[in-house]
């Protein structure tokens, strides 16, 4: 305990240099998984563009953005529930997926009343199951795992099992703006940086960190637990749907085949991106950045002429070799 | 009742075998000395009572002698075997000695026999259920307990039975020495009796128990001998039948120790002042009953007793977190009931609880975002935290606690035990309560760090709080309060005030009063 009081950097003179170099070691400090990623991330650009022919150009880019779009926004959500320490949210590959028939459902509507339709109905979604979890004290696993086996099920019920093909025109969601900005990326972007600036910014985001870091401090200082949980559900939900709808433009039907394997990309994108899975720690920024590495990642390969299993494969080493790291950073840091 | 019995000598069992022998025991954590240079020995047939203040090294004594712990210096022989400090804290030592922790490590989802043989060296890879039972009903007989089913889940019997399975399981690894650490705190009179019988029986049987306790009655009624520990020292060791309680008292807190009334206390008792907190005949079964205090403006009120007493609980009802079943609490004069923490709160009643760790820090947060967590509000304009304002907020409430400004920004845990209560008081106390609750305000806080938290209590309440606290440190309460009220079982017994308030009469106040009369 002695040890810890007598840390020398207080008394470290503010240099520009050492202000420079304490900029560093104390985002590694507070975020050593992150700041590893966000290096990695430059590494293996730099690696892609010297190396991979094809791979540094703008088409590709934009291909490889628009790919982890969907992802990425859906992880902006789901790194909300991570930092509020309650894990994953299991249900958001399949809110997506049954978001897709909402919006072709819908979208005889009308494009806007579609989107604000199938979001709404997302929100409803991730009530439902905040009620559950921040309310009841439920376990959040099992319980989105079984609203999951819900959501699914019931979509199949409503659309008799049928691919729905949308009466409408939802093209301007895959437009791409002035050549160069496709509007799913622009969406991407958007959703990040918002619920970014949220969790960092607001009082309910900070409760949301401090409820992560240890809920029953936050139920000791009084802190409304409850209520910020619920709502963490219903912004992470909104989100899936958001993704939903983006994904029904795209394939331009409404399928429960869309959406899958999407939990487990989406739980990578989160804690690549240094979102540590007990909670309190990591941003909405960095699982955005977990999402484009990953998908960067994959990108090369495909471009480098691998094969498609090859990349999953390197997907899965990716998730375990960075939890591995985050744990052994995790321990070093204890021992100190 | 065994009395007489107990006496006999067991053929077989010498009563003058020493069992235990310590020679030169020394124990330092970070400097500081818990235990220096204690001799020591227990003998076959005794009950050995251990007694001493709150660390006064009973409970580093005991890790070391059950081989839980290793000491720095000296020795230690169990039976005819002899370890230098290099080669104690290890396993073998524990076969021999058992201990019976105050808190029971009895697993209730499983059954009596399952329990009794928990981590049992005869347990191999497959479980003999046959052989076991026939070993598990023994030991049950043997300590009087014949009469209970083995396969009864631990979980349904009454806590005295849980408690005297936790002893039986002793008795089946054939531990010569059991350790009991305050078997009796959580008891009621007539469990206290059942626990006393088994002592006897093991007694009888030629084992050496080591009894720690803190109420005296339980010391005459029980114990052979009682050693006293005093600041890591071993102060005495006497026949109980030499001792009186006075006398024993004198040696737990040492003639010198009784000290002086520190100044800190509020002597203005003159001036009248309004009262904050009114509590009448308050109950919360199964912990308290029937309860009546106040607390003023101003002042600072200790609550005191032993594990059990209920004392600690009235602060965790009064905070809202443990509803209680019947009395009345007025708040300035008005009905105040809180039904949870948040409720409390929003009536100005906050609470600083006694395990940092758990529930009274962030740890892994910036110090200065622990600070501001229950007045957010204030930092916030137009929706959204603004950075300047909570670090202004910060610095103002860092330096009201002196706490290092320079290190807002770091994690709470990178602090000293001391600075994390300092934190976990000032982030309770930011908010400006009208009456502050506080269970066990110094746990694990160095010397220097404690006298800066008894300066800050007073502070609050010279601005106008009003304080309730518990502690189980009755130099701190002597310290700091300027009321006590002590409790023995569930009920408050006495009121000490002013120049009253000393270590004898806190002492005299939370052991059983009626009975011992000192």
């Amino acid at each position: 305990m002695s040890a810890l009081t007598s840390t020398p950097t207080a008394e470290t003179p503010p240099g520009r240099l050492t202000a420079v170099r304490s900029f560093f070691t104390d985002s590694i400090r507070a975020n050593p998984q992150g700041t590893t990623v966000r290096a990695a991330a430059v590494v293996v650009l730099l690696l892609g563009i010297i190396a991979i022919p094809g791979f540094a150009t703008l088409n590709n880019f934009k291909g490889l953005l628009a790919s982890v779009s969907l992802i990425g926004i859906a992880a902006a959500g789901m790194a909300i529930i991570t930092i509020s320490g309650n894990f994953f949210m299991l249900s958001m590959g399949a809110t997506t997926a049954v978001s897709t028939i909402v919006f072709a459902t819908t979208l005889s509507l009308g494009l806007l009343p579609a989107i604000i339709i199938t979001v709404a109905v997302g929100t409803v979604v991730g009530l439902l199951q905040g009620l559950v979890i921040g309310g009841w004290g439920a376990n959040p696993i099992i319980v989105t795992i079984a609203a999951a086996s819900i959501i699914l099920g019931a979509g199949e019920l409503w659309s008799g099992g049928l691919t729905i093909f949308g009466d409408g025109d939802p093209s301007s969601l895959n437009a791409v703006l002035f050549d160069i900005l496709p509007v799913q990326v622009l969406v991407f972007f958007a959703v990040v940086i918002l619920i970014h600036f949220v969790i960092q910014k607001s009082p309910f985001g900070r409760q949301i960190r401090l409820i992560g870091s240890n809920r029953d401090t936050a139920e000791f200082a009084g802190l409304p637990v409850k209520r910020t949980v619920i709502i963490g559900y219903v912004i992470a939900a909104a989100c899936a749907a958001m993704a939903g709808v983006l994904l029904g433009a795209e394939a331009g039907q409404g399928n429960l085949g869309l959406g899958a394997e999407f939990d487990f990309d989406v739980i990578s994108a989160v804690l690549v991106g240094g979102v540590v899975v007990t909670g309190g720690k990591g941003t909405v920024l960095d699982a955005a950045v977990g999402a484009v590495f990953i998908g960067m990642v994959g990108n090369l390969l495909i471009v480098g002429g691998q094969s498609f299993a090859l990349q999953t494969v390197i997907k899965g080493v990716i998730v375990i070799v960075a939890v591995s790291a985050a744990a052994l950073l995790a321990r070093r840091k204890g021992k100190r | 009742m065994t009395g007489p019995a107990a006496s006999v000598p067991i053929p077989g069992h010498d009563p003058a075998t020493v069992l235990l022998r310590t020679d030169g025991v020394t124990k330092s954590f970070g400097g500081v000395h818990a235990l220096k240079g204690v001799d020591f020995e227990l003998r076959s047939g005794e009950v050995h009572a251990l007694l001493g203040e709150n660390g006064a090294g009973k409970s580093t004594f005991v890790k070391i002698i059950s081989g839980q712990m290793r000491a720095d210096e000296g020795s230690l022989r169990i039976g005819d075997r002899t370890m230098d400090a290099a080669h104690q804290g290890s396993t073998q030592a524990t076969n021999d000695v058992a201990v019976v922790h105050q808190e029971l490590s009895i697993v209730p989802t499983m059954t009596v026999l399952d329990n009794l043989f928990l981590g049992h060296p005869a347990v191999g890879f497959l479980y003999r259920r046959r052989e076991l039972r026939r070993r598990g009903r023994a030991a049950l007989d043997r300590i009087g307990l014949g009469s209970l089913n083995l396969d009864s889940l631990a979980g349904s019997l009454p806590l005295a039975e849980r408690q005297l399975i936790e002893i039986a399981r002793a008795v089946t690894r054939d531990a010569r020495i059991v350790i009991l650490d305050e078997p009796t705190a959580t008891l009621s009179d007539a469990e206290i009796e059942r626990v006393f019988g088994v002592v006897r029986e093991l007694r009888a049987r030629g084992h050496a128990v080591v009894y720690i306790s803190h109420r005296l009655k339980e010391i005459f009624a029980l114990a052979d001998r009682a050693t006293v520990f005093r600041d890591g020292r071993r102060i005495s060791t006497e026949p109980v039948a030499d001792l009186t309680p006075d006398l024993l008292v004198e040696r737990i807190i040492g003639r010198n120790l009784v000290k002086e009334r520190s100044r800190i206390a509020n002597e203005d008792h003159a001036q009248p002042r309004s009262i904050r907190l009114d509590v009448k005949n308050l109950t919360c079964q199964p912990t308290f009953r029937d309860v009546s205090l106040s607390v003023a403006v101003g002042e600072i009120v200790g609550v005191v007793g032993q594990i059990g007493s209920g004392a600690d609980d009235l602060i965790r009802s009064l905070a809202g977190a443990r509803p209680p079943q019947a009395g009345s609490m007025l708040l300035d004069g008005e009905q105040y009931t809180p039904n949870s923490i948040r409720q409390a709160l929003s009536r100005g009643v906050s609470f600083v609880s006694d395990d940092r760790a758990k529930n009274g820090v962030f740890l892994d947060v910036p110090i200065n975002h622990n600070l501001t967590s229950m007045v957010l509000s204030s930092v916030v304009r137009g929706g959204i935290v603004r950075s300047g304002d909570e670090r202004r907020v910060g610095k103002t409430l860092a330096k009201r606690f002196t706490i290092d400004a320079r290190r807002l920004r770091s994690a709470a845990n990178q602090l000293s035990g001391g600075n994390q209560q300092k934190v976990s008081l000032g982030k309770s106390a930011a908010m400006n309560p009208r009456l502050l609750l506080l269970n066990e305000p110094t746990r694990g806080v160095d010397v220097g760090a404690r006298s800066e938290i008894y300066r800050l209590l007073r502070q609050l309440a010279d601005e106008g709080a009003a304080v309730l606290l518990f502690s189980s440190d009755l130099a701190e309460v002597v310290e700091i309060c300027d009321r006590v009220v002590t409790f023995f079982h569930g009920r408050a017994v006495t009121e000490l005030k002013g120049a009253d308030i000393t270590e004898q009469s806190l002492l005299q106040g939370i052991l059983n009063p009626e009975e011992v009369p000192l």
